[in-house]
């Protein structure tokens, strides 16, 4: 008995229990083939990670004491960068959003791209907050049922279900899609599509949830606005795109796919709307707090302008709102292609700064005795924090890898149907 | 002439070891009667010592009584509190000798009204004028203690005021404190 | 002329897997030696709240036998239940505190802290007279107390009762106990310092390495959930010193100030100092309008 498939390939339905091995190991070979420029990035990503990975065995061994974190700045790079991380993995269904939402067919067989970047993106947060943890070991206590899980109540357990369950999700649709392509059988949408639809919505709980982390906290006025969570999904919306719009064009020209520039410009439309709403709400912010004065402008005071010769922050946060400035007028001018990789770069980077270090940091100075500690980063923690940047570029880069079959073949079938 | 007397219990700062022996041989808290409202104890007040320099400089705990009961009253002036040892001046208000010191018992105390107490009951005369003080030192809230704050399992000792304030010079020396807070990463403001 | 390319390059790709892997071990290396330090018995253990009575005892004598080997000094850790009908309130007279902080030294020696960062759960802040703003004030005085301008506030765990610690803790680490103590497991506690960013009063502490204290300074009474020796990467807190408070003493630092300036007692106890001070006095607690419901209270006596 034989079972037809709807494309040519494989025409018998094997045992799923050997194939997905079978296509597992296959995956893990495709990682080492490549020409000498993907081998040559893949080695500098390898040793940055190794170097990252390094100081993080020292930071286990001796304690945290050797990163720059003390009692009264107890967060730092590490979660700036997870915050930021969690933001870029929302962002990433940037793509989904026009593609499933709005019938927008050639952003449609580009989203996968969106959605591995987003499981590199959480892989990101998840490694970032291992990194953070004072005791690795212990992982297993936040285990329901295993461990002990203070759900409802600790928001920290809400963010531990959604980012692992956004991870499930898009490692769900990646995979089967993968799986099928590699199985040479068209997917059955009944199987994905209901979570591609779930991922829009779950993005946002996302980082809404982030968001409320720092919300709640009424010790920390720097962060107990309500504006938090708005400003999270906003500048979420500035670095998907800009990312995305920056990768599409070195998958152009790594891979050699055609894509044309039309999903470029969706998402740039839409960079044109967060880029200054982010700006907007940084801006009502900064009113609030130097408008009112007294305690609660403490922090912005001191990111903006230093608190008594103390201004480490203050270069970066201008930088950060240089960066924005341009970036936004660059997206509503016409420059060309160039221009416009110019404002996702400095978009991205200026979020990263606005959103980590302005954002993460200030919180904790004042303390909450009114002492203003600063805080620097040492070594250590930007070896590790390049590290886990490179092993998430690295799976990003090997995703794509793995996604090129499937993104030729859409890619393919629409100028087919077009011709 | 400086006499050294430890009282049992004179020194403001009790050894390390004594302290523990104490802890030690503490009852266990299934001891602990379940029985309310508790009884009321006196917390026993000692006098301790007037802390005082010696010819050499050293401090030394010396008990009042020990020189006020050979040394003839009628002869005190404010230009004797130098044997006390240091710059010491009569600085207590606008009290002279005698506001305190009964002229006719060397070893009494003053009290308004023309009562005496014995020495060792100063903290009677000094609660007669510092009345909100008294009350809040038997209410527990001013002058130091060490014990339990469950008087129905162990006992509880007060400061006597003369511990920490001199009746001559009452007002409470500074101090330098001590462990200033500071790590790796502390920076002064 | 392929086949000398395919062989060179797989040749290659063995070589750098195996230098891959050599610089994977190097950078790993120290991970294998901190692995080395921890048992698996600490490593596998339950929450304090569902440990048996045996389980505890194991624990315990575990403890005590890793005390010896790692600082070389013999300690008894008791695991000391809260007496019942006991609510412990504390209370400071900021009239006559003077800012010497003998009462932050006498924790850092009851507690077991590290010598080296004078680490303690009191913090004491020299404020000026005539404002409670708490950014005008200073942890880092270092003249004869008290200044006559200023007046001195020590700072510790207020063990509130809508603590916001308790309810940002991811796994549990963290509760109030009957008597009002809010304690923590520093065999549970993964250290993520959620508490620490949500403590609006600076009392928590974080191990950024294991604390290094001489044998001899070692205070030898120790209780599980309270003044044993913490790990490194745990969270720890002032307890109101249970080992000695749940028997009915004193709490340390009240011991070690020389004014008087501090009250303790049971707030279930009309009779007690404590009630005597919050009904006669002009009490106040700081950040009340956060809702924390702290239980340490702060009065004058004018």
């Amino acid at each position: 008995m034989t079972f037809t498939t709807r494309t040519t390939g494989t025409t018998r339905q094997k045992n799923h229990a050997l194939l997905y091995p079978r296509f597992l190991w296959q995956l893990f070979l495709n990682s080492f083939r490549g020409g000498p420029a993907f081998y040559l990035w893949m080695t500098c990503l390898t040793a940055i990670a190794v170097v990252g990975l390094g100081a993080y065995a020292h930071q286990v061994n001796e304690g945290m004491r050797i990163t720059a974190l003390t009692d009264h700045v107890s967060w730092g790079l590490y979660i700036a960068n997870f915050t930021f991380g969690v933001g870029l993995a929302a962002g990433a269904v940037m793509m989904v959003i026009p593609a499933y939402l709005y019938d927008d067919h050639e952003m449609h067989d580009l989203t996968i791209i969106g959605e591995i970047l987003a499981i590199a993106a959480i892989a990101l947060c998840l490694c970032f907050v291992i990194v953070d943890m004072g005791r690795p070991d212990r992982l297993w206590h936040m285990l329901p049922f295993i461990g002990r899980f203070n759900w409802p109540i600790s928001m920290l357990t809400w963010d531990v279900i959604v980012l692992n369950g956004y991870l499930l999700i898009n490692l769900h649709v990646t995979g089967y899609l993968l799986y099928m392509r590699y199985l040479g059988r068209k997917p059955n949408p009944k199987v994905y599509v209901p979570f591609v639809f779930l991922s829009i919505g779950w993005a946002i709980s996302i980082h809404t949830v982030t968001a409320f982390l720092y919300q709640g906290l009424g010790g920390r006025p720097f962060w107990n606005s309500a504006l938090l969570a708005p400003r999270f999904i906003g500048s979420a919306f500035i670095t998907g795109p800009a990312f995305v719009i920056v990768l599409l064009q070195v998958i152009r020209r790594v891979l050699g796919l055609q894509i044309n520039d039309r999903p470029i410009g969706t998402l740039r439309s839409i960079l044109r709307i967060t880029i200054p709403v982010n700006l907007f709400m940084f801006c009502s912010e900064l009113f609030t707090a130097l408008y009112t004065g007294g305690h609660h402008s403490a922090a912005l005071s001191y990111l903006m302008f230093g608190h008594e010769g103390k201004t480490a922050l203050v270069p970066w946060i201008w930088t950060a709102l240089a960066f924005n400035a341009s970036s936004a007028l660059l997206v509503h001018s016409k420059v060309g292609l160039r221009g416009l990789n110019a404002a996702c770069v400095l978009a991205f980077v200026g979020v990263w700064i606005e959103k980590g270090m302005g954002l993460i940091i200030p919180g904790f100075i004042p303390s909450t005795l009114g002492e203003f500690v600063e805080y620097i980063p040492t070594l250590t923690e930007w070896r590790i924090t390049a590290g886990v940047w490179a092993l998430c570029l690295l799976l990003l880069t090997l995703g794509i890898k793995a996604a090129r079959p499937v993104l030729e073949g859409e890619l393919a079938a629409r100028r087919a149907e077009h011709s | 002439m400086i006499c050294v007397i430890a009282a049992a219990c004179g020194e403001r700062h009790h050894s390390e070891s004594a302290f523990r022996q104490r802890i030690a041989t503490a009852p266990a808290a299934s001891a602990r009667p379940n029985e309310t409202p508790r009884a009321e104890t006196r917390d026993p007040v000692q006098l301790h010592a007037l802390t005082l320099l010696d010819g050499k400089g050293q401090t030394k705990q010396v008990n009042c009584v020990s020189c006020h009961s050979l040394a003839p009253l009628d002869k005190l002036r404010e230009q004797q509190l130098s044997v006390h040892g240091g710059e010491r001046k009569l600085s207590h208000g606008n009290l002279t000798c005698k506001s305190c010191h009964d002229q006719d018992h060397n070893d009494r105390l003053t009290l308004v009204g023309g009562d005496t107490a014995p020495m060792t009951e100063a903290i009677t005369l000094c609660g007669q004028c510092h009345g909100p003080q008294y009350r809040d030192y038997k209410r527990g809230s001013h002058g130091g203690m060490k014990g339990y704050w469950d008087r129905s399992v162990g006992t509880r000792e007060r400061m006597h005021c003369v511990d920490c304030h001199d009746p001559h010079a009452p007002a409470f020396r500074p101090l330098m404190p001590v462990l200033p807070p500071h790590g790796s990463a502390e920076k002064a403001r | 002329m392929a086949e000398t390319t395919s062989t060179r390059r797989r040749a290659l790709k063995v070589i750098g897997a195996t230098l891959g892997a050599s610089a994977f071990a190097a950078a790993a290396a120290p991970i294998k030696h901190w692995a080395e330090n921890l048992s698996l018995g600490e490593v596998l253990q339950k929450h304090y709240q569902e440990l048996t009575p045996e389980q505890l005892k194991d624990v315990l004598s575990r403890l005590e036998r890793e005390t010896l080997r790692k600082y070389g000094a013999e300690v008894t850790i008791e695991d000391i239940r809260p007496e019942p009908n006991t609510s412990f309130g504390y209370a400071l007279n900021l009239s006559i505190c003077i800012g010497c902080r003998r009462c932050a030294e006498a924790c850092h020696k009851e507690n077991n802290h590290d010598r080296a960062t004078n680490n303690s759960y009191i913090r004491v802040l020299e404020m000026q007279k005539g404002s409670l703003d708490l950014e005008k004030g200073n942890a880092h005085y270092d003249h004869p107390v008290p200044a006559p301008d200023k007046f001195y506030m020590p700072v510790q765990c207020h063990q509130c009762d809508n603590a916001p610690c308790i309810k940002v803790c991811p796994v549990q680490a963290t509760w109030k106990e009957p008597d009002g103590i809010v304690v923590v497991d520093y065999n549970w506690c993964i250290g993520c310092r959620y508490c620490e960013a949500a403590c609006p009063y600076h009392a928590r502490r974080f191990n950024w390495k294991a604390p290094e204290i001489p044998a001899e300074e070692i205070n030898p009474h120790q209780s599980y959930l309270s003044n044993r020796i913490r790990p490194q990467g745990v969270m720890e807190k002032c307890t109101f010193c249970l080992h000695r408070t749940r028997r009915g003493q004193l709490p340390a630092c009240l011991e070690a100030c020389p004014t008087g300036a501090r009250v303790f007692g049971n707030l279930l106890d009309p009779n007690s100092e404590i009630r005597w001070v919050l009904e006669n006095k002009r009490v106040f607690v700081l950040k009340e309008e956060l809702g924390t419901k702290p239980r340490f209270f702060y009065f004058f006596d004018e």
